[in-house]
């Protein structure tokens, strides 16, 4: 269906961006477009989660509220006369950059929202807009006015849902032009709520679990004993989805998203289904917007009414499964004979009494048959009933009683035979009257009227005649039957399934199928109920419960229509798709737990999980500054604050545009405070902090606190030390080393906070502890004045040592006014003895080995190509080389490509490549790529090539300047630069390493006089061969090493070398990636020395221990 | 071998913004923004060097064969945008080479206004300089 625009407008928001807002109509006429002002704030678009306090699953909606302003009241006057006479979906408003771009917002405009302020010019206009979800309370959930049919998984029944959205039809028209854009995206949350409780999730939580879950249409749509049909709303559809598998539901342009609320905040895996059905593979989906209190071009900032609040721990979820009135353990109307109804969850005991209730309809012209002896005689409703349907092992359970329900039956129709058989084997006895006989109901007939009668218990006759051979009749049934038997060990059986059919018996008690050829049989209802003190227990709607020992605050998720009981009834059962079969399931949920969870208790226990610590809670507005776009339309995006660098849930958010401002409520679960895990249970038995004050204090218990770590240490903090901690978590305490232990003593209380970073060390390792103190108490940061590092413990010193060492310290001086601060930092430092460790000076180290001790970060950073991909920094194996089984594990088959190439000097001057085709590669699907068996990055010579990002100075020393590269070339007869130091000024040109054309090595030095220095290797490379080349100037002086062979400069001068702030690169001319290098590089070191150390010769050996390349 | 593609101003944009912008842009029809990790927050498919005598001018170096895989949810309005000398026959025909495959060499969505370079051109005119 085609829609067309009737008015548009645009606003400009404080950055001087465009937007547009169009109303658009349902209907093909021409393009009546007017246009109108907006008002002051643009618009302003809402978006509202299921709460504005806690993380819940649920719907999230959205709604846009525009004001316009109208010149032309004439035509406004039209519109607004046809607007108020429509139907809801036959206007919208969408909102745009530009008029034929993506809507970024689809509404369906609420005529009954509209408000209209009469000006003495113009007529403002507010309207307002809904993406729809909150409407699909207004549409019952069926298929066109015919309800589904049998079983759809749960992503076709999202898709009927998301067809009913009245924004449908304007987003269905998008797609059907844009057929390979996503129309629904499935999230899963790839890391569990609570790692220490749920270790692996059920399907649900996969985007798998979607098309893996299916669920019966009678879930959603029931027929009353009327034969009517009644259906609940798409919205309930949706939301019973929601809460069944922890997800929220919103919208985002033309696509639905499901999206686990608790995934936000960590990431999450996305598969999108696109209109044209084809299907993304599962890709990583993060979708942040950042903010931060301090104004950056980069991003968004907090405004100046930023609160922060805890919510306190939830003590119990519940959320309460709807079942369909008076229904019993098997329930089901409007049934067909022959239609099997069965319950797989329903636990029956032995020694039970069962009751068949209900009432079947029979219709059935007049018949020439019903004369004489073979004349209609009875209908008899019968039951095949079995009892332990899952235990498909155990003999004893599998055999069925049949019963009629009419105990004055001929012989045939007893089938006493097969009665003693059943209870022989099943022993499963009728019931309720004294002689163990079936609830007696007779019939009446005779030749003349075939009037049939049935006796009521209040002695009523039911039933109605006939008017010659035409039956119409409603006849009641009830029996009651025992369970009575041997039974297995426990005597309980799990499941049970109910067959109704009617039998016809001639008046000499035989049963003739001939008479129903023409009848309509229809059980209104039938029932399986449990019987108890003679009363029937219909079954109640379920209410899942899940609660902890501490917590304060319940939540109530509503109502979810999708059951776990009676799986496979007609009542919210779900079935699940094993590879082979659906099968009912409703205990499918896999966790450690020895007794798995049905899907809807799962749902409240993850709630629990999720709440069980206090949460952050975060207020206020954000703006938006103009280099970002806001992703305030995007649903399941998370809010990252890049001060604390925290991830939070927007729970709500009003995004305005004209202002770039959000006013947010934000949510963090899972951590308090600064990464210190608090386990709330310790909290459950009340604590005298009484008794754990320092003697002689006044402080409130308030103002201490209990914190355990992971590691199980128990330790008592004064309030303030937890502030410190704060401060001092993400602390550099020295080059390389972490905040390990920290402790403050104050005239009143003292705090203590402890990361401890164990004792392990890998191999060519030592542990480095050093304690540092301050006579100072309180300190927030380590840029606070006064520290003396006191002393640096014995190499690999336990963490208890230094403690000890620390005490002693300190000494007895324990008195009311001491005060001190100290901490105590980790190192882990290399023991290998490296190439800077050699030879210090260097103002940039990249290699594909570790070549300094004390740097402590990573070697390169790998992308992974292919359908997965994806990038991951690589560091170092225990020997100081390249990790290539994390590379490998990383990569598998796809090929593996090198972003960044860290700088190992100290000085962050990383080589960077952001541009997917000019990365050079480290691994081609198999294997590490390589040159003389050590790992090497390979240069296509095509395009690959590295640069710093931001220029510096390489040779900041100036008197002595030695470039060392290790590789290989393999374009005989190109021009190779392997290392580049260069711009297109003489200024700006200090020095480049390079193959000629006619493949000799030569090394070029800029002098300040512009006189450029070279040196060349003495005979011309071997394509392909390793080497190692060393390049070393100054003044008056140039020599070239190629494989330790010295070959003196040229054109030298008087002059300390070149300096200056500049482009460096790796492959290629460093200001225009010119003779790009064909080849391997695995090395590339730069010294800058103010004191000439004469040592390139000594150096090329030095590498070459390693490389052995000659 | 290598290849470059001049970047004119258009508009508000400079040379080099626009050249930011189209290497952005064609990384983003493979990975589309909304899926993409925080690392590919800079991560485009080309490079591009200025002219040494005028920084504010670029050059993409580009390479005509190499294929772009096109993902089914990408969105190229933000590509469109940056050609606003292009058609609207064009722009539909740009839209529909890359939403009707799933991959496409780069050289296939050239609008005729642009032309590829070659080294020798660039030589010639200050780009690069010659090198031995």
């Amino acid at each position: 269906m085609a829609t067309f625009r009737v008015a548009y407008g645009y606003a400009r928001n404080v950055h001087n961006q465009q937007s547009f807002v169009e109303i658009r109509k349902v209907g093909t006429s021409i393009d009546q477009s007017t246009e109108f002002s907006l008002g002051p704030d643009g618009y302003t678009l809402t978006t509202e989660g299921p709460s504005d306090t806690h993380m819940l699953p649920g719907i999230y909606t959205k709604t846009l509220e525009v004001t316009t302003i109208w010149d032309d009241v004439t035509k406004l006057n039209v519109l607004l006369a046809q607007i108020a006479s429509s139907q809801d979906g036959t206007y919208f408003i969408e909102t745009k950059n530009s008029l034929v771009g993506v809507p970024s917002f689809v509404g369906v405009l609420l005529p009954e929202s509209m408000a209209i302020k009469d000006d003495a010019t113009n007529v403002a206009v507010t309207f307002r807009a809904t993406d729809g979800l909150a409407l699909l309370k207004n549409t019952l959930y069926n298929d066109d006015g015919d309800p589904y049919t049998d079983h759809q998984t749960l992503k076709q029944h999202i898709e009927n849902v998301q067809e009913k959205l009245l924004t449908w039809v304007r987003n269905e028209e998008y797609l059907e032009s844009n057929v390979g854009n996503r129309r629904l995206a499935l999230s899963m949350n790839a890391t569990s709520v609570d790692d220490a409780s749920y270790t692996t999730h059920p399907p649900s939580r996969t985007t798998d679990g979607y098309e893996r879950m299916r669920v019966h249409h009678r879930t959603f749509h029931k027929q009353n004993t009327d034969g009517v049909n009644e259906y609940y709303s798409a919205y309930d559809v949706l939301d019973s989805i929601c809460k069944t598998l922890g997800v929220c539901a919103g919208s985002f342009q033309q696509a639905l998203w499901l999206v686990s609320p608790d995934s936000i905040a960590e990431g999450f895996d996305v598969r999108t289904y696109a209109f044209n059905g084809t299907e993304s593979t599962l890709n990583g989906a993060v979708l942040t917007q950042p903010f931060d209190g301090t104004y950056l071009v980069t991003t968004s900032y907090k405004g100046a009414n930023w609160t922060r609040s805890y919510s306190s721990p939830v003590g119990k979820a519940l959320l309460t499964r709807v079942t369909q009135q008076s229904q019993g353990l098997i329930y089901s109307t409007q049934d067909a004979p022959g239609t099997v109804l069965f319950d797989t969850d329903e636990v029956y005991n032995r020694s039970e009494n069962l009751t068949i209730r209900g009432r079947v309809r029979i219709q059935k012209s007049g018949d020439a048959s019903l004369t004489g002896a073979n004349r209609l005689y009875r209908f008899v409703p019968t039951f095949t009933l079995i009892i332990g349907t899952d235990d498909t092992t155990q003999y004893y359970l599998k055999h069925q009683i049949q019963r009629d329900i009419t105990p004055n039956m001929t012989a045939v129709l007893n089938e006493g035979t097969q009665q003693e058989n059943v209870v022989n084997y099943f022993n499963l006895y009728t019931g309720t009257t004294a002689n163990n006989q079936l609830k007696p109901y007779s019939w009446e007939t005779s030749d003349s009227d075939y009037h049939h009668r049935v006796p009521m218990d209040d002695g009523r006759f039911f039933a109605l005649h006939d008017a010659k051979y035409d039956i119409d009749v409603v006849l009641p049934f009830e029996f009651t039957v025992l369970i009575y038997g041997t039974g297995n060990s426990t005597n309980q059986y799990k499941g049970a399934s109910l067959e109704p059919q009617l039998l016809a018996y001639d008046f000499e008690g035989l049963i003739d199928s001939n008479y129903l050829d023409d009848a309509t049989v229809t059980f209104i209802e039938v029932g399986l109920y449990r019987r108890a003190k003679d009363q029937l227990q219909e079954a109640e709607s379920f209410r899942y419960r899940a609660k902890q020992d501490s917590g304060r605050t319940d939540i109530d998720h509503g109502q979810t229509l999708i059951g776990d009981r009676g799986a496979s009834t007609y009542f919210g059962g779900i079935e699940v798709y094993d590879g082979t079969d659906w099968i009912p399931s409703s205990g499918w949920v896999t966790r450690d737990q020895a007794t798995a969870r049905t899907v809807n208790q799962l749902a409240v226990e993850e709630v629990c999980a999720n709440h069980k610590e206090a949460k952050n809670v975060q207020r206020g507005t954000v703006v938006h500054s103009t280099s970002v776009e806001p992703a305030v339309f995007y649903f399941g995006h998370r809010w990252q604050d890049m001060t604390t660098d925290e991830y939070f849930v927007p729970l709500r958010h009003v995004f305005t545009y004209t202002s770039q401002l959000s006013d947010v409520t934000l949510f963090k679960r899972g951590r308090t405070f600064s990464g210190v895990t608090v386990d709330i249970d310790k909290f459950t038995d009340p604590i005298d902090t009484t008794s754990l004050k320092p003697s002689g204090t006044d402080l409130s218990g308030s103002e201490l606190f209990v914190v355990t770590r992971t590691e199980g240490l128990a330790q008592i903090y004064h309030n303030d030390a937890r502030t410190i901690a704060e401060a001092w978590d993400n602390a550099n305490v020295i080059d390389g080393a972490n905040l390990e232990f920290y402790k403050t003593v104050t005239p009143d209380a003292f705090g203590q906070y402890n990361a401890y970073q164990g004792e392990f060390r890998g191999v060519n390792e030592k542990i480095v502890r050093r304690i540092y103190f301050n006579g100072r108490s309180r300190l927030a940061t380590d840029t606070d004045s006064g520290w003396v590092a006191i002393h640096t413990m014995p190499d690999n010193s336990t963490l208890a040592e230094t403690i000890d060492y620390l005490q002693e310290y300190v000494g007895t001086d324990t008195g009311d006014t001491f005060q001190y601060t100290a901490i105590i930092s980790h190192e882990l430092v290399s023991t290998l003895t490296t190439l800077l460790d050699q030879y210090s000076g260097a103002t940039a180290a990249y290699s594909l080995r570790k070549v300094r001790n004390a740097y402590s970060g990573n070697c390169i950073i790998v992308r992974r190509d292919g359908a997965s991909p994806g990038s991951q920094a690589i560091g170092f194996n225990a020997s100081g080389e390249l990790d290539t089984t994390a590379i490998i594990s990383f990569c598998g088959s796809n090929n593996g490509f090198v972003t960044r190439w860290y700088d190992q000097s100290g000085n962050s001057n990383d080589l960077v490549q952001n541009s997917t085709t000019a990365q050079p590669k480290i691994y081609n699907g198999s294997s590490i790529e390589q040159l003389n068996s050590k790992p090497a990055l390979l240069f296509d010579g095509s395009n690959d090539t590295m640069a710093v990002a931001t220029n510096f100075d390489a040779n900041e020393n100036v008197n002595e300047c030695v470039v060392a590269w290790v590789g290989s070339i393999t374009n005989a007869g190109s021009g190779n630069a392997v290392v580049s130091h260069w711009n297109s000024t003489t200024s700006n040109q200090v020095f480049q390493m390079q193959k000629l054309n006619t493949d000799y090595m030569r090394h070029g030095l800029r002098y300040n006089n512009a006189q450029l220095a070279t040196a060349a290797s003495s005979a011309t490379i071997v394509s392909g061969n390793q080497y190692i080349v060393v390049g070393t100037n100054k003044q008056n002086s140039m020599t070239l090493y190629t494989d330790g062979d010295s070959t003196s400069g040229t054109n030298v001068q008087n002059l300390a070398p070149n300096n200056a702030t500049t482009m460096f690169r790796v492959s290629g001319r460093a200001d225009n990636q010119a003779i790009l290098h064909n080849g391997r590089t695995q090395e590339v070191v730069v010294w800058s020395r103010a004191t000439p150390a004469d040592d390139a010769d000594d150096i090329s050996d030095a590498i070459n221990t390693f490389y052995s390349s000659y | 071998m290598q290849e470059w593609i001049l970047v004119n101003a258009e508009g508000l944009l400079t040379s080099v913004a626009r050249a930011q912008i189209i290497t952005r842009e064609l990384y983003n029809i493979t990975r589309p923004v909304w899926l993409q990790e925080p690392f590919e927050a800079e991560s485009n498919l080309f490079s591009y060097i200025t002219h040494p005598d005028d920084p504010t001018n670029a050059a993409l170096i580009v390479d005509t064969m190499h294929i772009i895989q096109v993902h089914p949810s990408c969105t190229l309005e933000k590509l469109i945008a940056v050609f606003p000398e292009l058609t609207v026959d064009e722009r539909f025909a740009l839209s529909s080479v890359i939403h009707q495959t799933n991959a496409f060499p780069f050289g296939l969505i050239l609008p005729d206004s642009v032309t590829v370079r070659d080294e020798q051109y660039m030589i010639d005119n200050g780009w690069i300089e010659e090198e031995e």
